[in-house]
């Protein structure tokens, strides 16, 4: 049995289908934009935002209004709902499971200004998860994973054990951040924003983008699983080093790839989806990991060019583009790169390719010093 | 079979280690009485200080668990906690920082991933395997339990430190189980961890 | 300047939670990072924050702050020349 992809769905900058998020990067569009005097941040900022009025339209049509709703559980449900339609999955039954990818939920309302109607309940991840999982009728507690940037990937290797454990046919994970003056404010405080579109990998990088955006995978176990996606290998590990500096020696994340290269052979990889996220530890951090674990060779891209910093939907979010990029045989350009700005030379992918490829990696990374690895293949 | 080797409770006011009463004292507050509790088992680490009060609860519980352990290969420990508010007191507290006066703090910031304090334990006890941080309503004894069966049984893990962590307001709520693979010990069962909850 | 060094001990040890540690105990020139005070990146963070909320001083740049804030001292004096308030 194989735990395979059988829908899925992206809300971002770029577009409110997974169609138009891979036609957007096809082109080599990217959602980042220039805010000043947004969110109350009192510095400007670069940022992937969710189109409002779209947003509206599409939670209008499902009934999902903004007085009952809040801005993260309408891209949610938009994102699960998309994700679903036209799909053999019964969202009403005891089989089907809901996991939430999230940082930060809605901590917005912890802003008095924001609060609107909503109760003080609606700040708790789990209330939110319900609230999510319920608007579909779902019967069971949704699993909500916090992880920090790797929640996406986390929330991902989750949902495969459940599923293997045997007692869902199918698990709907939904990963969902949006950007708030909470977020934004702190990554300023970490000096860690780039006033300018990040440059993942190159020499002039100097920090990442925050992105908002919902993104959504259905997955179900198939005894012989034809022109599907399937999630090979997941694993999760810890630097063991520091709580927001990236390990000097990539050692969490090498033991991350170490684990889902278990069973594959290095040639068979088509390409690694770096976490990528264009600060200057990070992305060297990557770079040492990925020679440590032989995978120098393998063409590297990363797609916060194109979304930014996604935060706990970028797992989930980048895991669907790189499961695209399989099945049509694409290979995106790194947004933002041009210079080898690491110390150890890696495969930036500078020229969009179509090439046939059967298996990739999907890596990240995140504060509290934590790495997770899948291996996808078709 | 799995097995609990050991087992820890903290309250605010009480600390309980294997279902014996270690610690108890007036303080009735968290984070002082997680402070007092520090002074008691003395760790040398004066990094707890800076911790929130999330982080120092699981930091202590894991500290008396992993206490006299034997070591085990880096790679096959893992953490596997949840709790129900997240870190939101970590959360209304940077927020204080970004209103009217406004200067965030990015020392508030880092804590305000519910993750942070796996990593600190990480960080202590030179762990590296795999730490997922679960939110949810109440302590999911089941969901816990069978998740970490299902490591053990596809990645090699052998041993983890499994539990709940809730800290909000001046209250805390801590069950850690140090679990093992196999070996001897209480039967990791339901029953088993609703039993031994205090 | 004597004031303000010991003011500034006591607002480091405030805002980086350096428990047990008294303004006594930490040297005008000892290095606070590193093998000093054995403070880290957050706390360096922690420190351009200081520097803004009570003198007005705004970093730009976090590795000007090497320089500044290499001890007590450098800092004290960093501020003298550049306090808002």
């Amino acid at each position: 049995m194989k735990v395979c992809i059988v829908g899925d769905n992206i809300v971002s900058s770029l577009g409110f289908t997974t169609g138009e998020n891979v036609a957007a990067v096809r082109r080599g569009d990217s959602g980042l934009r220039y805010y000043a005097d947004r969110l109350e941040v009192p510095e400007p900022f670069v940022a992937s935002a969710v189109c409002r009025e779209r947003l509206d339209e599409a939670a209008e049509r499902l009934g999902v209004s903004s007085e009952k709703y809040t801005r993260f559980e309408r891209l949610s449900i938009v994102s699960v709902a998309d994700a679903v339609a036209g799909k053999a999955v019964d969202l009403l039954s005891r089989r089907t499971l809901f996991v939430l990818s999230t940082t930060k939920g809605n901590v917005e309302l912890l802003d008095e200004k924001l609060k609107k109607g909503f109760g003080p309940e609606r700040v708790y991840l789990w209330h939110t998860a319900r609230v999510i999982a319920g608007f579909f009728g779902n019967p069971n507690e949704p699993v909500v994973v916090s992880n920090a940037c790797i929640s996406g990937v986390a929330a991902l290797v989750v949902a495969k054990r459940w599923l293997e454990i045997g007692d869902y046919d199918t698990v709907v994970v939904v990963g969902a951040d949006v950007l708030s003056k909470f977020v934004i404010s702190g990554f300023q405080s970490f000096k860690a924003l780039s006033p300018e579109p990040c440059r993942p990998f190159d020499a002039a990088r100097c920090g990442l983008n925050i992105g908002e955006g919902a993104a959504t995978l259905v997955l179900q176990r198939e005894e012989a699983p034809v022109g599907r996606v399937m999630v090979e290998a997941g694993a999760i590990t810890n630097d063991a080093n520091h709580i927001s500096g990236p390990s000097r020696t990539g050692e969490g994340l090498f033991r991350a790839l170490t684990a889902v290269m278990q069973g594959a052979e290095t040639e068979e990889i088509g390409f690694l989806n770096a976490h990528g996220t264009a600060t200057p530890y990070n992305d060297e951090m990557e770079a040492i990991a990925f020679e440590r674990a032989g995978l120098q060779q393998v063409p590297v891209y990363s797609l916060k060019g194109y979304f930014g910093h996604t935060l706990g939907a970028a797992g989930v979010l980048e895991t669907i583009m790189a499961a695209h990029a399989l099945k049509e045989g694409f290979l995106p350009v790194s947004r933002g790169y041009q210079q080898c700005g690491v110390s150890r030379p890696l495969q930036m992918v500078t020229e969009m390719t179509e090439c046939r490829m059967r298996q990739c990696i999907k890596t990240v990374s995140g504060f509290g010093g934590c790495n997770a690895a899948v291996r996808l293949k078709i | 079979m799995s097995v609990i080797r050991k087992y820890c409770c903290i309250h605010a006011g009480k600390c309980f280690l294997d279902g014996a009463l270690l610690f108890q004292s007036e303080q009735e507050k968290a984070k002082e009485f997680l402070a007092e509790l520090y002074r008691e088992i003395k760790p040398g680490y004066p990094k707890f200080f800076k911790m929130d009060v999330l982080a120092k609860a699981g930091f202590l519980a894991a500290e008396l668990l992993m206490k006299g352990t034997e070591p085990v290969d880096d790679r096959k420990t893992g953490l596997f906690f949840a709790n129900a508010c997240s870190c939101l007191d970590t959360d209304r507290h940077y927020q204080d920082t970004i209103g009217e006066a406004y200067f965030p703090s990015p020392s508030v910031f880092v804590y305000t991933l519910p993750n942070i304090v796996l990593g600190e334990i990480c960080i202590r006890h030179r762990i590296f395997g795999e730490n997922t941080f679960f939110v949810a309503p109440e302590f999911p004894v089941s969901q816990l339990r069978r998740y970490t069966e299902q490591v053990f049984a596809d990645s090699g893990l052998e041993r983890a430190l499994v539990g709940w962590l809730e800290c909000e307001g001046n209250t805390c709520e801590v069950m850690a189980l140090l679990v093992e693979k196999q070996g001897e010990g209480i039967e990791f069962t339901d029953e088993n961890i609703n039993r031994l909850k205090r | 300047m004597e004031e303000l060094i010991v003011k500034l001990k006591n607002e480091i040890i405030d805002v980086l939670n350096l428990e047990g540690m008294a303004p006594e105990d930490i040297a005008d020139d000892a290095p606070l990072f590193g093998e000093g005070l054995g403070l880290d990146s957050i706390d360096a963070l922690e420190l351009i924050v200081l520097m803004e909320k009570n003198y007005g001083i705004k970093l730009k740049d976090p590795n000007e702050g090497k320089a500044i804030f290499r001890s007590v001292k450098t800092m004290a004096d960093y501020i003298e020349k550049n306090r808002k308030f």
